[in-house]
């Protein structure tokens, strides 16, 4: 987008982002009441557990929640528009040309039966990019390049099947980057890859934002990956943000119990292995069936130590968002 | 892709044997004798006996079987039972009709199935989807024979725009060639047209849910772009899926179309030879049958490969 804000704006914006699915007659948030800013050039960590909300969330910034959800928010602003204002053809100009999103599968991402130089000088082309075929493919070896294929002008002849799930991700991002998005949405995108491939792509995205000043918001459940390349960290349970803060801080003082309870089930990098592995007690709840009060009361350990105290059952945590670093608990002192 | 071509058609040779010796003992175990047949009540024992040691029906049937099989690879199909006629001018004759019959089926059942099962898959629950599972139910249940009295009824005798039968060669006349095919061509395969139309708008269906048809659009590619390069593109393969599988109905059902629109084409011929009982006749219009199917089978799988580059050959 040309007409930036002023540069402290954030470029994203969210408040109160609600996301809602009728299931019959079943209405189920999977989002609910999310308030959050990025700013230019950062790497915001979004964790959580399965069925958390952490993907619908990042689908809801794309506009791309499926049919049976429903967005609502008090506002969800881009650089200066707000998405959910967008028509259909401003939408599709923002997508692709500013905000990119990059998933786990990218093999099913891609269109089998065209090779992936088509479909990368496509996306340029539906863009209303300049230039010949040339000129395209030019760019695309270019992009190639700076995703780190190794065999940039061969890759481009090749389709999607024929690559290895390393190379595929590269593609998948290089096609999400072509266009020089300011905002990139990566949904768990190295947790198909064996570790030194993710080692590499992380390490890519990290290069992304540092060169060209992208904004990433990097969506998994693996702490061990958001301490390697994030700079601010969303801990989501059950659809709401618990925990928010720097990561050097979340990791190195965590305010909300489940945080605790997570950083706790990771093994230890250096030393000696535990004989137990530490784990969390009990399920995530599903959207359909959220305790009352704070979501996580049912597996909370403060909460059985507090002697089951009646704030955390009836009321839910309210928080400062403003603080740098804060957690949704009754009981953030007690830590 | 040669070497493929090569092992297919080694492939072939066996089941081809096969099949020849599966027809050969299949027909003689119909009741029947051609040649008491032939000659009517009226003849005398020894009259037939000397016809059938004539046409060699009393040597031992492997020997007669021999012959046959023999004579195939000289491109000599034998002699017809009936008239003494050698069976490979008759044969080859048949041949241009029945596929000119078959090709401009098959373009029918896809020019009408392909469109309509796309459309009402691309737009659920619009009017053209609504309307397509009755009429496919309608075109399913309707038998080649009945539709073809009907469209011979309607179209040459009340109406008069098409002639109620008979084959001109392409080469002889290419549009009137063409013109008394549609008729032929429609009833043969308008139960096929729905069939195709409900699986295209199955597949679809399915595209759009497929991640790559959803991230297209999260990429901000144009809407005619999903359409063409991603829609389309990829529902018109089970087409050819389709193609192959119900090419053999097709050929079968033939039989009746060709009667009743007085076709020349292969299977009217079999159904003459049939009742005659003219085994080496019916043999090698079964056996050319055969081929024509396998053959076009290997150039859908052919063309399948071409257009799937997942598909290895």
């Amino acid at each position: 987008m040309s007409t930036a804000a002023g540069s402290d704006a954030p470029l994203l914006h969210v408040e109160e982002l609600c996301v809602e699915f009728t299931i019959g007659s079943h209405r189920l948030r999977a989002v609910d009441d999310v308030s959050f800013d990025i700013g230019r050039g950062e790497i915001v960590g979004l964790v959580g557990e399965s069925a958390s909300g952490k993907s619908t969330l990042g689908l809801a910034i794309m506009r791309m929640v499926p049919g049976a959800g429903r967005v609502s928010a008090k506002s969800m602003k881009f650089v200066d528009q707000e998405l959910y204002d967008l028509t259909a053809a401003e939408l599709r100009h923002v997508r692709g040309n500013d905000l990119a999103l990059i998933v786990q599968d990218a093999l099913a991402t891609m269109n089998p039966v065209i090779t992936v130089g088509e479909q990368i000088t496509q996306v340029m082309r539906d863009h209303g990019e300049k230039g010949g075929r040339s000129e395209l493919r030019r760019r695309a070896v270019h992009t190639f390049r700076e995703v780190r294929l190794s065999e940039p002008e061969e890759t481009l002849g090749k389709f999607p099947h024929e690559l290895s799930g390393g190379m595929q991700q590269r593609v998948a991002i290089a096609q999400g980057l072509v266009l020089g998005p300011l905002l990139i949405i990566a949904d768990e995108p190295t947790t198909a890859l064996d570790v030194t491939v993710q080692a590499q792509i992380l390490a890519l995205l990290r290069g992304i934002v540092d060169d060209r000043g992208t904004s990433i918001i990097f969506i998994t459940h693996d702490l061990a990956t958001v301490a390697e390349i994030c700079d601010r960290v969303l801990v989501m349970y059950a659809g709401r943000i618990v925990e928010a803060g720097a990561v050097g801080d979340v990791f190195a003082d965590p305010m909300h119990p489940y945080t605790r309870a997570l950083l706790a089930s990771l093994l230890p990098l250096d030393g000696e292995p535990p004989d137990v592995l530490t784990a969390i007690p009990g399920q995530p709840p599903q959207p359909d069936e959220w305790p009352t009060g704070c979501r996580f009361r049912p597996r909370c350990p403060l909460y059985q130590a507090l002697g089951e105290p009646e704030a955390c059952r009836t009321t839910d945590p309210l928080v400062d968002e403003t603080v740098p670093h804060w957690a949704a608990c009754h009981f953030v002192d007690e830590r | 892709m040669l070497g493929y071509l090569v092992r297919r058609i080694l492939v072939l040779i066996p089941l081809l044997f096969s099949l020849t010796v599966l027809l050969f003992f299949y027909i003689h175990a119909v009741p029947g004798d051609p040649i008491a047949g032939m000659l009517g009540p009226d003849s005398t024992p020894e009259l037939i006996a000397r016809l059938r040691h004539e046409r060699g029906l009393d040597l031992p049937l492997w020997e007669q079987y021999w012959r046959w099989f023999a004579g195939l690879f000289r491109g000599d199909l034998g002699i017809s039972l009936i008239n003494g006629a050698p069976v490979t001018p008759i044969v080859i004759n048949r041949i241009p009709a029945t596929l000119q019959l078959t090709l401009c089926s098959l373009f029918l059942i896809v020019a009408i199935g392909f469109p309509l099962g796309f459309l009402a898959g691309k737009h659920q629950g619009s009017w053209i989807d609504r309307i397509l599972s009755p009429t496919a139910l309608l075109g399913l249940s309707t038998p080649a024979f009945w539709l073809g009295t009907l469209l011979i009824l309607i179209f040459a005798v009340r109406l008069g725009w098409f002639p109620a039968g008979g084959y001109i060669p392409f080469s002889e006349d290419p549009i009137e060639s063409l013109r008394r095919t549609l008729l032929p061509a429609f009833a043969l395969g308008i139960n096929l047209s729905p069939l195709l139309a409900r699986l295209v708008r199955a597949a679809t269906v399915e595209l759009k849910r497929e991640p790559f048809v959803i991230q297209a659009s999260g990429r901000g590619l144009k809407p005619n772009t999903i359409t063409r390069r991603y829609l389309l593109r990829n529902a018109v393969l089970p087409v050819l899926v389709i193609v192959g599988m119900q090419l053999g109905g097709l050929l079968g059902g033939q039989v009746i179309i060709e009667q009743l629109f007085s076709w020349p084409g292969v299977g009217r011929l079999l159904v003459e030879g049939a009742v005659q009982r003219d085994y080496l006749l019916v043999q090698s219009l079964i056996l050319v049958v055969a081929v024509i199917y396998v053959l076009v089978n290997l150039a859908v799988d052919v063309l399948h490969a071409s257009l799937d580059p997942r598909v290895k050959l």
